[in-house]
């Protein structure tokens, strides 16, 4: 759905138009979408919801996460995945104050851990929303320029080859700001088309010697679609960072469930 | 042969004969990674584990237990007992270790090292490698959440098992949950040496965590720092009793005089270890929280060149708590064609060097001295020296800094860059050195 706003953003300048859309219907685990007739608007809310909360965080505001809203698919009476499950007795038997108080204290942990992590989450954001307060206060062009001057963008790169998952560009000169290990967003710089909804793709820097750049990206198939897509553009550097989330929020739900395993008695977590 | 003090003894003594998760606190130089190797080694080959899994949060700090563990296992048996995993361009290729992601490989081996990120591919449900033990290094700059990973492959199903049979009222927090739950882990680390990256101040690090919920024990001699430096950080870090051991107490500097230019003999004179230049360059901003100062970059540069050709077998290393530094300070390296280390303050946790270049980088008529004036980056640049210290900056900047203020706008309890400068305007600690022409333009 966000892409959906991305592509919007892309070809009509207004991610709420949908004039463009050459198809009825978004498909998706969650159901299925219309957005010519509006029946996006619950889920473009917490999009917003979710942007607004990392606007917030980047520009220094004392913001809390918000507590997730339940699944889509829970919400609509159909069978949502075993975590999903999990999540929602437990908020039911701490409604019901049936909780044991070392497991709720546990609970209340771990909650703040996953509140901490989405908060990070929405600080990776960092380099985009620099270079979008940029944009808007300079212009495009005056904006990429001064950026490149910080080290956060650098451009005119050249696609040389590429090799398995490495690709190797070329820089203009022997001046490029990145060092091996860091995480970056490959551009494409399109005619006319606002720089953040460019076509890009995430790699990480593998080696950097003297005007040549090492890239790796995530796949093979990431470099096919960057040959086919990117190289023939104008190729822009930008800094991004890894979204770990996931890897993060993993270990604490599994230590979740083992706090639940233990101190509720059995039969407590079966709906 | 190694030999342990009777700190690392005991602590070693301790971790081998209990079990649950508990914590080992090392200020600099006091052989946390070598400890975590020792302990390693020593679980493996007396049959007290069946695999040990050592954990480090940066591939740095990862390759500094690879290079411990070749060093006293040699290369054969490192070869035979130990694979390094996770991200094959962050391990250190030149040591004996061999790399590997696959899990048939990993299962093989006793040691595994690996990073904290790349856990997930240890993890993978199908078919996810157990440990029996496991040494968390440079803890520090972790939080909880980064401890819950290598966590996760250390629990023991017969414990959570016997955990559900009587449950055990003394649970209350998640170290302890993880704990009863059979993980077996010592936590090595040092909460005034790191801090996690962008956490909020009241946000505790993964090792004031296990302070908090678990058993510690402390380090108190260290192996890196000279006795003058070792002073200076225990009253700077005010860790109550760090000293050198005696075998290094007196380690100087050994540099022939008459080879170095007449300007730089004060700034590498021997006798002193700490040396402070006192130089007055501009700092610049470098995008939204990185600053570089160019003439502090050219004076670290030539510093070097003066050193490489007085002493070039000595390691040098340059820190600054800037990336945009150590990029600046890297390209006048490389335009010399010096190779030397520049690391910021997080990349140079675990890692010393016979002498070290600080650059502070700020300076400003506010005095704002911003990131680089907490305790743990302080800390970590002053004590990866072996034979020598260099900070460069301004002193008067460090000696009047405002430091950062908390949240909610609340004044910091301590002023640590005035309290360096402090120390080392004292002579026992140090010399303050104006910059010589030659620096200042």
């Amino acid at each position: 759905m966000q892409n959906s706003l991305l592509a919007n953003y892309r070809y009509c300048l207004n991610e709420n138009d949908w004039s463009k859309y050459r198809f009825s219907c978004i498909v998706h685990y969650t159901g299925a979408y219309f957005p010519r007739i509006e029946t996006i608007e619950k889920e473009v809310e917490k999009i917003r919801i979710n942007r607004k909360f990392a606007h917030d965080v980047l520009c220094g505001m004392r913001v809390h996460a918000l507590r997730p809203n339940f699944c889509p698919v829970c919400d609509k009476g159909l069978e949502g995945s075993k975590e999903c499950q999990f999540y929602q007795r437990d908020a039911r038997l701490f409604h019901e104050g049936m909780l044991p108080a070392q497991y709720d204290k546990l609970t209340r942990q771990f909650f703040a851990k996953r509140y901490a992590i989405l908060k990070e989450r929405a600080e990776t954001h960092l380099h985009k929303h620099v270079v979008s307060i940029l944009i808007d206060r300079y212009g495009e062009e005056e904006a990429i320029r001064r950026l490149e001057k910080t080290g956060i963008m650098c451009r005119k790169f050249t696609y040389d080859f590429d090799d398995g998952e490495k690709v190797i560009l070329s820089g203009a000169d022997n001046d490029i700001p990145l060092e091996p290990r860091k995480i970056v967003r490959i551009i494409g710089k399109e005619k006319d088309k606002p720089l953040l909804s460019c076509i890009s793709e995430q790699a990480s820097v593998m080696e950097v010697i003297n005007n040549k750049i090492t890239l790796s990206l995530r796949s093979k198939i990431a470099v096919r679609r960057a040959k086919r897509q990117l190289f023939d553009l104008s190729i822009i550097l930008l800094r991004d960072e890894l979204n770990l989330t996931r890897s993060m929020l993993r270990p604490i739900h599994t230590f979740h469930k083992l706090a639940a395993d233990i101190f509720i008695p059995q039969g407590f977590m079966m709906s | 042969m190694i030999y342990l003090n009777p700190d690392q003894h005991r602590i070693l003594k301790w971790r081998i004969n209990s079990g649950g998760i508990a914590g080992v606190i090392g200020p600099p130089g006091c052989g946390k990674t070598t400890f975590g190797a020792l302990q390693a080694i020593k679980l493996v080959s007396e049959g007290y584990a069946n695999r040990v899994l050592l954990v480090a949060l940066t591939n740095s700090a990862a390759n500094e237990f690879s290079r411990e563990l070749s060093i006293v296992l040699g290369r054969d048996a490192s070869k035979f007992m130990c694979v390094r995993s996770g991200y094959a361009p962050g391990a250190d290729n030149s040591l004996p270790i061999p790399f590997s992601n696959e899990l048939d490989v990993i299962k093989k081996k006793q040691i595994v090292i690996c990073t904290t990120q790349s856990l997930k591919r240890l993890s993978r449900k199908s078919n996810p490698v157990r440990f029996d033990n496991m040494i968390i290094d440079e803890a520090g700059i972790e939080r909880l959440e980064h401890l819950l990973s290598p966590f996760v492959l250390g629990i023991n199903q017969l414990g959570v098992q016997m955990m559900k049979e009587s449950i055990s009222y003394g649970v209350n927090s998640i170290i302890e949950l993880a704990s009863t739950c059979g993980v077996v882990a010592t936590v090595v680390g040092d909460p005034k040496q790191s801090r996690p990256i962008r956490s909020e101040d009241y946000d505790l690090s993964a090792i004031e965590w296990v302070l908090k919920c678990a058993k510690c024990d402390t380090l108190y001699t260290t192996y890196r720092l000279p006795d003058d430096l070792a002073m200076l950080v225990n009253e700077f870090a005010d860790y109550q009793g760090l000293t050198s051991a005696p075998e290094i107490a007196g380690r100087r500097l050994v540099v022939d005089c008459n080879t170095i230019d007449k300007e730089f003999r004060n700034i590498i004179n021997p006798d002193k270890v700490v040396t402070w230049l006192d130089l007055d360059g501009t700092e610049e901003m470098a995008g939204p929280s990185s600053w570089y100062n160019d003439l502090e970059a050219r004076a670290c540069v030539r510093i070097c060149h003066e050193i490489k050709k007085a002493a070039p077998s000595k390691s040098i290393m340059i820190v600054t708590r800037y990336a945009e530094q150590r990029r600046i300070v890297s390209k006048y390296l490389q335009q010399l064609g010096l190779r030397v280390r520049v690391l910021t303050t997080v990349g140079a946790l675990g890692t010393q060097s016979d002498i070290v270049i600080f650059t502070i980088v700020r300076n400003n008529p506010e005095r704002r001295i911003g990131a680089i004036g907490s305790l743990q980056d302080l800390n970590v640049a002053i004590s990866r020296s072996k034979e020598k210290l260099i900070i460069v900056g301004s002193f008067d900047m460090m000696l009047n800094a405002k430091p950062r203020l908390h949240n909610l706008g609340v004044q910091p309890k301590h002023n640590f860059p005035q309290k360096l400068a402090r120390l080392v305007s004292k002579e026992k600690y140090g010399e303050i050195v104006e910059a010589p022409p030659i620096l200042r333009y």
